[in-house]
């Protein structure tokens, strides 16, 4: 396991599932929590979020980070939609010049769990799955080898970089560059940093499609992987059940939308 | 296998001047050459040309030929000379790929591109990770893995695919004495093991030491190439970029001062056998 991914692991049956049954499970959620108007669909989304990462063993992990991520945003949501929210009729609160609206509430309350699911069910992903076993997976089905790269490469390059920055600013303040202070400085020690950055993460790209072509990469031959990542035929049921709900449900809301611009 | 490189000149897309300037070479089967030469002397161009990846992976313009084994790496895939030729590069954490998660998987990852056989793939990856001494690390994580030891998980994903010609581009460069040690004895075991080697290199002990033939190069030309006795012993060695190793500057002092009539020795213990013989003890 990369040290940097955010992979927790722990002895749970969650994360013992295949990998493709988890990112199913996922895109389900995040395509009806889109495609709902219901704040009891999205609350039972929440709901079923919470309930796998207790199954988990990882709800302290996912809170923590629901909670770094997403704080300032659900705050935003409750602050301008309650105050300001289109259409309000029912005051709640009367606060000097403030009125806090019930139906804005009510929107807020449905947009901020919609959000909250998402982001939580992303989380969840993460904490659970690893990027490497998700992609290998993927592959092994008939994702070409490339595009599983570029999915992998582009989940590394930032943990990548903030490293390589570190460490360049370290090189840099311990030959006398301010990188602190009033923000005429702080600009000033930015340029010095992002020459070395950028450089630094090509060569290293060049050097690793290099190692990984020396490695047979680009070999015309069927990947045979030493250990196949176990699957069950119950997971392939969960996995193609839910694929149907979720399209049912997408369907139903578009017969439902399309029937209601009819009338 | 051996490694005939003919007439090469070569330029990378975008420069003004070529890297590689009508070089001729050759590696014969089961020798260990090295490349000398200052920075930007064309030695991991003349590598990369070897693995293939000039001109395949670079592009650019190239004339003259590279043939390992006889065969002209312009006919082949950069797949196919995967299997001929394995490279080790000079920056231990960049060659990881990234995709595994364990070092044993790490290892396997160019027998998985190959299609081979599990049961073969694991006999291999075993083998080759006890060759370098990583056996006990196989269910780390590669990142979590000291510089030394990343290089010799490169080298090990190398040697699983069992190439004939292994490639070493400045592999010890970023390592610490100890982790160049480790690496070059391995290097040395694989040699008496019979395969082809091909070593840019720094550290020149280790060249005077190991090496069967030496090639000094300077601004994309090969400028002498020989055994190691007869290149490293150049005067003009210094002029070329290459800093001969102190013993033996020692004992070619002693031997200006007429002090010493015999041959100038190639490693360190035989440089102190001069020395004890010159002192009289």
């Amino acid at each position: 396991m990369n040290p940097r991914s955010p992979y927790v692991h722990r002895p749970s049956s969650i994360h013992r599932l295949n990998p493709l049954t988890k990112g199913v499970l996922f895109l389900c959620t995040v395509v009806i929590a889109f495609a709902t108007s219901s704040l009891t669909t999205v609350l039972a989304l929440l709901g079923a979020v919470v309930a796998a990462s207790a199954a988990a063993r990882v709800a302290r992990e996912l809170a923590r980070t629901v909670a770094k991520s997403a704080f300032v945003i659900v705050a935003l949501i409750f602050i301008v939609q309650g105050l300001f929210y289109p259409g309000s009729r029912t005051p709640l609160y009367v606060v000097g010049p403030l009125t806090i609206w019930q139906e804005g509430l009510r929107f807020a309350c449905f947009t901020a769990s919609r959000l909250l699911a998402i982001i939580g069910a992303t989380v969840l992903l993460m904490l659970t799955t690893r990027p490497e076993d998700l992609v290998s997976e993927l592959m092994a089905r008939g994702l070409s080898r490339k595009l599983g790269f570029v999915v992998l490469m582009t989940m590394q390059i930032i943990p990548n970089m903030q490293a390589r920055a570190a460490a360049i600013l370290d090189a840099q303040r311990s030959r006398g560059l301010e990188t602190e202070g009033r923000l005429i400085q702080r600009f000033r020690a930015f340029l010095p940093l992002m020459g070395p950055l950028v450089v630094g993460s090509i060569i290293s790209l060049e050097t690793r499609s290099l190692a990984i072509e020396a490695r047979g990469f680009s070999s015309p031959t069927k990947r045979v992987r030493i250990e196949d990542i176990p699957d069950t035929r119950w997971e392939s049921l969960v996995r193609w059940g839910a694929s149907l709900a979720t399209f049912g449900f997408v369907v139903w809301r578009l017969v439902r939308w399309i029937s209601s611009l009819i009338r | 296998m051996d490694i005939v490189v003919d007439s090469l000149t070569y330029t990378y897309p975008g420069q003004p001047g070529p890297a590689l300037r009508d070089v001729s070479l050759e590696v014969r089967s089961g020798e260990l050459c090295c490349l000398v030469g200052a920075n930007g002397a064309g030695k991991s161009t003349l590598c990369c040309a070897v693995a293939g990846f000039v001109p395949h992976f670079y592009r650019g313009e190239m004339y003259g030929a590279v043939l390992v084994g006889g065969q002209d790496t312009v006919q082949s895939t950069i797949g196919e000379l995967a299997r001929r030729v394995g490279i080790v590069f000079q920056n231990p954490f960049d060659q990881i790929t990234g995709a595994t998660l364990t070092v044993f998987a790490e290892v396997a990852f160019g027998l998985e591109n190959l299609g081979t056989p599990r049961e073969e793939t694991v006999a291999r990856v075993e083998g080759a990770l006890r060759r370098v001494g990583l056996w006990e690390v196989r269910d780390r994580s590669p990142f979590e893995l000291s510089g030394g030891q990343q290089q010799r998980l490169a080298i090990a994903s190398v040697l699983a695919m069992d190439p004939p010609v292994i490639v070493l581009d400045e592999a010890t460069s970023q390592l610490d004495p100890s982790g160049t040690r480790e690496v070059w004895q391995i290097v040395a075991n694989l040699y008496e093991s019979g395969k082809t080697l091909l070593v840019a290199e720094h550290k020149m002990e280790y060249v005077a030491r190991h090496a069967t033939k030496v090639v000094l190069m300077e601004g994309g030309r090969v400028v002498a190439s020989g055994p190691p006795s007869e290149v490293l012993g150049r005067d003009d060695l210094e002029a070329h970029g290459v800093g001969r190793p102190p013993f033996m500057s020692v004992v070619r002092a002693l031997r200006e001062k007429g002090l010493w009539d015999g041959e100038v020795p190639l490693t360190l213990e035989g440089a102190a056998e001069v020395l004890r013989k010159v002192s009289g003890r």
